[in-house]
């Protein structure tokens, strides 16, 4: 039955009542109760879908209740609603307070995975990409890092074992033995003072430079011998093992030579015709010995061309002893004579010019003794 | 090549001088052995050597008497 509009005049209009008053009247009653009830089992259902569980049955006040109850069973708190938002909790309207205030960046997070910083609106997504290269083998041992996984831990193997110690090392140069974080200089120096003649032929060392090998020139002679054959014999230079042995032959005849001079030369200018004295040698033995010389022709003083004679004598303690020598041309002539001499006697060379602006020189001059035995023939082994 | 020649007195030293001027005497020995001259068919180096030396000093009086 529908709704019929009520009549509301009676007073201003009395009639009496009819049956279709009655019934109107009784059909809006009817209507209204079923409306209620409709209204009511919404509102006993929307209950219950809210979990409040409701019956048609249930009074007023217990559906008021029910309502009331409605945002009691929410868990959220304002910490968990975005701030300034609202929401219904407890019985009541309450006020979020969640808010984001991240500071990670875009490039703070891992590459590819999403997060928010201050909007909880806004997912943002990292780009955050290792690329490093290390190998365990780059990184000091024990020291962890990580190359290309955010999420993989890398620890390091890299071990200096290195047993150099700075007297192994040049000085001046820096090295790293045992620890990466400790430099170390070397002092390694060389101070050899040999040089390429000192050493061996062949054989190589350093002296004082540590990157220059060098290479020795001493002659090896090894176990040479050597034979005399003058009193003052040069032994030629080099390195001998100690197995040679120095020889001398003394054969009959031989001659050892026990003094050699250098050259003499008189003037005319200072001397004039004078035999004037350039050499004296005293004798500390007595016995014959063979005394020679090499004389020039007098040589001008300016331009050493040949100008005259020039002469030359060995004298004896001041007295002519031996034969004078005279030489005309510039060629220069050997003169060879013995002498018997007695202990302590003065055996002198005496030169002389008789041309004016002249010099006239000597040298080689010598004095040696001739052996008058073979040695076989005096010491023999029979025995 | 060297020639040694025995002497025994003056006179025959003169002689074998006489005999032997294109050679070169270059030593003459008075010992217990006996008298020798030693004579070279070869000039001596430091004759050659004068020889240059006596050529340059000429020269050079030449030079000085012409200039």
């Amino acid at each position: 039955m529908a709704w019929q509009t009520p009549k509301t005049d009676w007073v201003t209009n009395p009639e009496n009542p009819k049956p279709e008053d009655f019934n109107r009247i009784e059909g809006n009653i009817e209507f209204l109760k079923n409306d209620v009830e409709a209204k009511k089992d919404l509102i006993a259902t929307a209950l219950s879908d809210m979990n409040q569980p409701a019956q048609i049955t249930d009074t007023y006040l217990e559906l008021a209740t029910k309502i009331r109850n409605i945002s009691k069973d929410a868990t959220a708190a304002v910490g968990d609603v975005e701030k300034g938002k609202t929401f219904y909790a407890g019985g009541s309207k309450k006020t979020g307070t969640l808010e984001l205030t991240g500071n990670a960046a875009v490039g703070d997070v891992e590459k590819g995975k999403t997060f928010y910083n201050t909007d909880l609106k806004t997912k943002q997504t990292g780009t955050l990409e290792l690329t490093g290269n290390a190998v365990a083998g780059d990184v000091e041992k024990n020291k962890t890092f990580y190359n290309t996984n955010l999420k993989t831990k890398v620890t390091g193997t890299l071990e200096l074992t290195g047993n150099a110690a700075v007297g192994d090392v040049e000085k001046g140069k820096t090295f790293y033995n045992t620890d990466l974080k400790t430099k170390q200089t070397g002092t390694l120096e060389l101070t050899g003072n040999a040089a390429v003649g000192d050493v061996l032929s062949g054989k190589t060392f350093y002296n004082t430079d540590l990157k220059t090998q060098r290479t020795g020139t001493m002659p090896n002679k090894g176990a040479t011998n050597i034979t005399i054959s003058e009193f003052t014999t040069t032994i030629p230079a080099g390195y001998y093992n100690g197995s040679g042995k120095v020889v001398m032959p003394l054969v009959a005849g031989d001659e050892i030579e026990l003094y050699r001079s250098g050259s003499f030369t008189v003037h005319y200018s200072s001397s004039g015709s004078n035999w004037t004295k350039v050499c004296e040698l005293t004798m500390h033995a007595a016995g014959s010995v063979r005394i020679s010389f090499d004389l020039r022709g007098a040589l001008q003083d300016i331009g050493n061309y040949y100008k005259g004679p020039g002469y030359g004598r060995i004298y004896k303690n001041g007295s002519p002893a031996g034969i004078e020598r005279v030489v005309y041309s510039d060629k220069t002539t050997r003169f060879t004579e013995d002498f018997n001499v007695q202990n302590d006697d003065k055996v002198q060379l005496y030169l002389r010019t008789t041309t004016s602006s002249t010099y006239v020189d000597a040298a080689g001059l010598t004095v040696s003794i001739q052996i008058p035995f073979d040695k076989t023939s005096v010491v023999e082994r029979t025995y | 090549m060297q020639i040694t020649i025995e002497y025994t007195n003056q006179q025959e030293r003169e002689q074998i001088l006489e005999e032997h001027q294109d050679k070169y005497l270059i030593e003459e020995k008075n010992i217990t052995e006996g008298n020798f001259l030693v004579f070279s068919t070869v000039k001596p180096i430091e004759s050659e050597i004068d020889d240059l030396k006596q050529a340059v000093a000429e020269l050079s009086i030449a030079l000085s008497e012409v200039m």
